[in-house]
């Protein structure tokens, strides 16, 4: 069962519990993740996407002063995120903090922020319902293509041609503003996997923006995701014909867009 | 390098937690299970249908808590150990022109993190009380089904079990936006001013699924708060039946919202809930919502409409909502 991104933990009990409590965590915590072995410093908690943190520890840090996941005998199992997405995560998302101090969220009234790269999480789940004429369970291997027509229908956004199935996805606001954060139209999600023999996708892309390209207007609403992640949903449905039957197919997309600060520029390490 | 380990914490030694203990002896999915032993889910007998009885025609109404049977063990304790809730932020109200944060916004947000409160659902661990039991649910025939026969205006329908909290209203002790009621409501002898909120669409959704739908409202919350707030919050006395608290099942310290045990036809029952833990036991029933706090952008009520409306024609619903391959 695919698990909604937006129910993870308190953020700001995680955030909270994680700064004062890092130092007495384990410096290496390994996981098993649907059976792949992944390790994590300690020290890069703080930098991961808090919509990570969440499925990496849904119940909160409280193991960690245990001890647990401080070796590979007591490994934290983890099933709710894709191993290739945790990996592509910390040989994508964190490379870009390590020069760059990393400013917590309960900071954010006091860290000038003006000088500075904002990095842009979003995070998409899409289940698929299938509704069958006959109103019996489609096919096996029409669930299958459908759902592999989908991952590789690979756009952030719903491509022109479809605008007419929701017009707010395509041209509203939301999608101007996040072009104004550098994704670009005709962006592809650069991480996307099935979730194992579920009809359910995952799909992630990072994008980075000068604060000081932005409006002082504008980046105030902006740094609301700091920390605390944005959710969007619809629910889009699309009938389609497959040998000569019809298929009602619906998709419900969740959004889940996380902002963080890259650090100021002039206390990099370069 | 090695790790430091840390002293094992007390906490290991922990007995089983009040939850385990009362739902090890009450809760029908513990059948046979001792108070000394960390309670386990034992699969539910086969699934019987309801009963097909024609029931005499009787004037709807929903059944109300203070027709349960009842048990008084002095002060109750209607809520949980509050869990600070995170405020659900949409990404179009973030960046809505009208949107800005200011010193006081930030502020605010602060407050309201403290102030939202979960009454009564998905503690994140279990947790020990000395409260007295819960009442004893109400159960009707010879399968002690947590519903009564479905009424004769209902047949045929689907059923559909809606979540209360962050599903359909948000709660709040504190003033923090206006609320669209307020219930009082008596904890440890004082009266509290409960401020309710209500998602966007709500009206409407209650309206049009109530004709398609026999609906249910089971929260995890205490009836001493829910049945006042279903009672302004219902005003088209759609809602035909509630279940609370004692009527979940703790698992693992969650409460689990056991459809098997309502007495309705398993193809024919839909939950909604925003908490995946609540339906562990029938993901193949289920249709996820998204929490939802304070965004008075969400449409999602509104969205799942025509969603359901297909649903409502389907033999079976789990043949759309099982995603397994």
């Amino acid at each position: 069962m695919s698990v909604p991104i937006d129910r993870i933990n308190t953020v700001d009990t995680l955030a909270n519990t994680l700064e004062s409590n890092l130092k007495f965590f384990p410096e290496k915590i390994h996981f098993n993740i649907r059976g792949k072995l992944i390790v994590i410093d300690r020290v890069e908690l703080p930098i991961l996407p808090t919509t990570v943190l969440a499925l990496l520890f849904p119940n909160g840090f409280h193991l960690l002063l245990k001890h647990e996941g401080g070796d590979v005998s007591s490994c934290f199992k983890c099933h709710k995120i894709d191993p290739s997405i945790c990996k592509w995560i910390l040989d994508t998302y964190l490379p870009l903090f390590k020069k760059s101090n990393n400013a917590y969220p309960s900071k954010i009234a006091f860290n000038p922020i003006s000088n500075t790269t904002l990095v842009l999480f979003l995070t998409e789940c899409c289940n698929i319902y299938l509704f069958s004429e006959n109103k019996k369970p489609v096919d096996q291997k029409i669930r299958s293509d459908l759902l592999e027509q989908t991952f590789k229908n690979n756009d952030v956004f719903e491509s022109a041609d479809k605008k007419k199935i929701r017009k707010g996805l395509s041209d509203g606001p939301l999608v101007d503003a996040l072009q104004h954060c550098g994704f670009r139209y005709n962006d592809k999600w650069a991480k996307r996997v099935k979730e194992p023999k579920l009809m359910s996708l995952m799909s992630y892309i990072i994008t980075t923006v000068e604060s000081s390209s932005l409006s002082e207007e504008f980046l105030s609403k902006i740094l609301k995701l700091w920390g605390q992640p944005g959710n969007k949903c619809w629910w889009i449905n699309e009938v389609i014909k497959v040998n000569g039957s019809l298929i009602n197919v619906w998709r419900r997309k969740q959004w889940l867009l996380e902002v963080t600060i890259m650090g100021n520029r002039e206390n990099s390490q370069d | 390098m090695k790790s430091t380990k840390t002293q094992p914490s007390p906490e290991r030694e922990r007995e089983p937690s009040f939850f385990q203990k009362l739902f090890g002896n009450l809760c029908s999915c513990f059948q046979d299970a001792s108070i000394d032993e960390k309670p386990t889910y034992t699969p539910a007998k086969p699934v019987k249908k309801a009963p097909s009885v024609v029931q005499p025609r009787r004037v709807s109404r929903t059944l109300r808590s203070s027709e349960s049977v009842h048990t008084n063990h002095g002060p109750e304790r209607v809520f949980e150990s509050p869990t600070p809730a995170r405020t659900s932020i949409s990404l179009e109200s973030a960046i809505s022109p009208n949107g800005t944060t200011n010193e006081q916004d930030i502020a605010q947000q602060g407050d309201m993190i403290d102030s939202h409160v979960h009454f009564g659902e998905q503690p994140t661990e279990p947790i020990d009380f000395a409260d007295p039991p819960l009442p004893e649910v109400k159960r009707y025939g010879e399968g002690n089904w947590l519903l009564p026969p479905i009424a004769k205006e209902d047949e045929g329908k689907k059923c559909l079990i809606l979540d209360l909290d962050e599903t359909l209203v948000h709660s709040s002790f504190k003033y923090i936006e206006p609320a669209d009621f307020v219930v009082s409501i008596e904890i440890d002898g004082l009266q509290h001013d409960v401020r309710v909120v209500k998602r966007p669409g709500v009206d409407e959704f209650l309206k049009k699924m109530g004709d398609m739908f026999e609906i249910v409202v089971f929260t995890a919350s205490l009836a001493k708060y829910a049945d006042p707030v279903l009672d302004m919050l219902d005003h088209s006395h759609v809602i035909r039946h509630r279940l609370f608290r004692e009527a979940c099942c703790n698992y693992e310290g969650n409460f689990v919202k056991d459809l098997s045990q309502l007495g309705r036809n398993l193809e024919d029952s839909i939950i909604i809930d925003n908490s995946p833990s609540s339906y562990i036991f029938h993901p193949s029933h289920a249709v996820p919502i998204s929490s939802w706090f304070n965004d008075m952008h969400d449409m999602e009520l509104i969205d799942l409409i025509p969603f359901l409306e297909h649903l409502a024609r389907v033999p079976d619903v789990s043949t759309v909502l099982n995603l397994q391959l």
